[in-house]
């Protein structure tokens, strides 16, 4: 640059020059300028159009419960550092409260307020089970229609729905599961968002509006990875169809890798042995690669088939020891015992 | 049963969720990690190394703006906001890693790497590579004016720093941007 007016092109650029059209009458007679403001728009350019990296929906929603729960955490020392304040306060809201209750005339029976529970289950007729732990429910849907709704205003939980085929993760806000014979054949999601990983399929995002159906008789359905050793089995395709409301984003599928692909092809043709083997070596291969948490899972599983009780075990143990907020933890856990 | 509908997260303003994130409510930190997260895990990507280093901050930006969201000035979008604390992140990042690498090659009595080393590893062409040399100061400040299309008031804001520095910050990364992309 040899003009000495190069620098108001940037100036200019960035909102501190007082005088536009000075500038664009010079740019008309200066080649050097010119020359300059292009270059700077072509970088601009450059700039703008580096690539993304989309992220996974499994991955994201990872982070998204990661960081709700690194949060959550966050807070609870807080409330310790004030403990003894609270806790004077509290003893002193529990006398005068005392007081008012033993000297009150009217015979008032103090309703009992509980906090509101965040998860709200609606299965009159269906089996299911619930139980807390930690920051994490889980509930068992064994057959019927459950419409749960969460509300994630209070405190943080996070859900899991253990279907017999499969599991959701619920990131809000109110959906429904329908299950009978053993398979679930339908995710209706009301409003906010449902991760379901069903069997070896990649996981299924399902937004506000989704439905997720099975349309073949539900016996075709190849069954989830149990605890329990299965049988062996021909692998089988389901149709699957999602039907999205207007304006709904349609469904996200993790990309899988070749070799987990093929492990788990050998699972479910029945030769856990192989797929063990499979599994392990991915394992052991890509210990940072966001598929690890699935193939050391499915590794389990499938000693678990193999009737290797030991190695399953040892498995079950280390994925929770790899992954101890594992989005499988609370299906594996029963193999670590 | 009557279940009582959640508010949507698409109908509250980013001001009403950080007002419901300062009062505690976590459901609505959620919201706002789902709504600015994709346009801030870009910016990061380019302001940082790479996935690992973007992630974390990621990670970092969102608990530092639940902790902080009390002092948001309720302005209807907050991803200037945002995007002001992931690159003071940033910033604070690349200069721990200059403090190690500076360590690190007193020790080794080697030349110096004070520079940030990392972003040279995943370098995937010219202007990522160009980009990647420049320190992390001046690279959040090119991302913020050029990509995120802030003002250079705005960066000033969200950096703490007084606008002549984010005008040198600009002028400088542009000049060694051009010259590396111009082979000089």
């Amino acid at each position: 640059m040899s003009c000495s007016r190069a620098i108001e092109v940037e100036a200019a650029r960035d909102g501190r020059l007082a005088d536009r059209g000075a500038l664009d009458r010079h740019l008309h007679t200066c080649a050097d300028c010119r020359a300059y403001a292009d270059r700077l728009d072509a970088l601009a350019r450059s700039l703008r159009s580096l690539p993304d990296a989309p992220e996974d929906e499994l991955a994201a929603q990872r982070a998204r419960n990661r960081l709700l729960e690194g949060y959550d955490a966050t807070r609870v020392p807080r409330v310790h550092r004030r403990g003894r304040w609270m806790a004077a306060s509290a003893v002193l809201v529990a006398t005068v409260a005392a007081i008012y209750l033993v000297t009150a005339r009217r015979s008032a029976r103090a309703p009992m307020i509980a906090a509101a529970d965040p998860i709200v289950i609606d299965a009159e007729h269906a089996r299911w089970s619930r139980i807390d732990d930690g920051t994490t429910t889980t509930v068992r849907l064994d057959d019927g229609d459950a419409r749960i709704h969460v509300d994630h205003r209070g405190v943080w939980r996070r859900l899991v729905v253990l279907v017999p085929d499969g599991e959701l993760d619920d990131v809000g806000t109110t959906f429904l599961v329908r299950v009978r014979d053993g398979h679930t054949f339908e995710v209706a999601v009301e409003d906010g968002r449902v991760t379901f990983l069903r069997g070896h399929d990649a996981p299924l995002l399902l937004t506000a509006g989704e439905r997720w159906v099975v349309h073949e008789p539900v016996a075709a359905v190849a069954p989830v990875p149990s605890a329990a050793p299965a049988p062996p089995r021909a692998p089988s395709t389901p149709s699957i169809r999602v039907h999205a409301a207007a304006g709904a984003t349609g469904a996200a599928r993790a990309p899988i890798g070749d070799e987990l692909r093929d492990a788990i092809s050998d699972l479910d043709a029945g030769d856990p042995t192989t797929a063990s083997r499979k599994l392990r070596e991915i394992v052991e291969r890509y210990p940072s690669d966001p598929r690890a948490e699935d193939a050391a899972y499915l590794l389990a599983i499938a000693l678990q088939r193999a009737s290797d009780t030991i190695g399953a075990r040892a498995a079950a143990r280390d994925y929770l020891q790899r992954f101890p907020n594992g989005f499988r933890r609370a299906a594996i856990e029963p193999l670590a015992r | 049963m009557a279940l009582k509908p959640a508010p949507k997260a698409d109908s509250a303003t980013d001001a009403e969720l950080l007002t419901r994130i300062a009062a505690g409510d976590l459901g609505a930190l959620g919201d706002l990690y789902q709504r600015h997260r994709v346009d801030l895990r870009t910016f990061l990507l380019r302001a940082t190394s790479g996935h690992g280093d973007a992630d974390d901050v990621l990670h970092n930006t969102f608990l530092t703006a639940a902790r902080i969201a009390a002092r948001f000035d309720g302005r209807e979008s907050c991803r200037p906001w945002l995007i002001g604390i992931a690159a003071r992140l940033v910033q604070q990042r690349g200069q721990k890693l200059a403090r190690v690498a500076r360590y690190l090659a007193r020790i080794a009595s080697a030349r110096s790497l004070a520079r940030d080393p990392v972003p040279e590893l995943h370098a995937r062409n010219d202007v990522r590579h160009a980009l990647a040399h420049l320190s992390a100061a001046k690279r959040v400040v090119i991302l913020m004016a050029e990509v995120e299309g802030m003002t250079c008031a705005e960066i000033a804001t969200a950096l703490n720093i007084p606008i002549g520095t984010v005008w040198t910050r600009l002028h400088h990364a542009r000049r060694e941007l051009v010259a590396a992309l111009e082979g000089g």
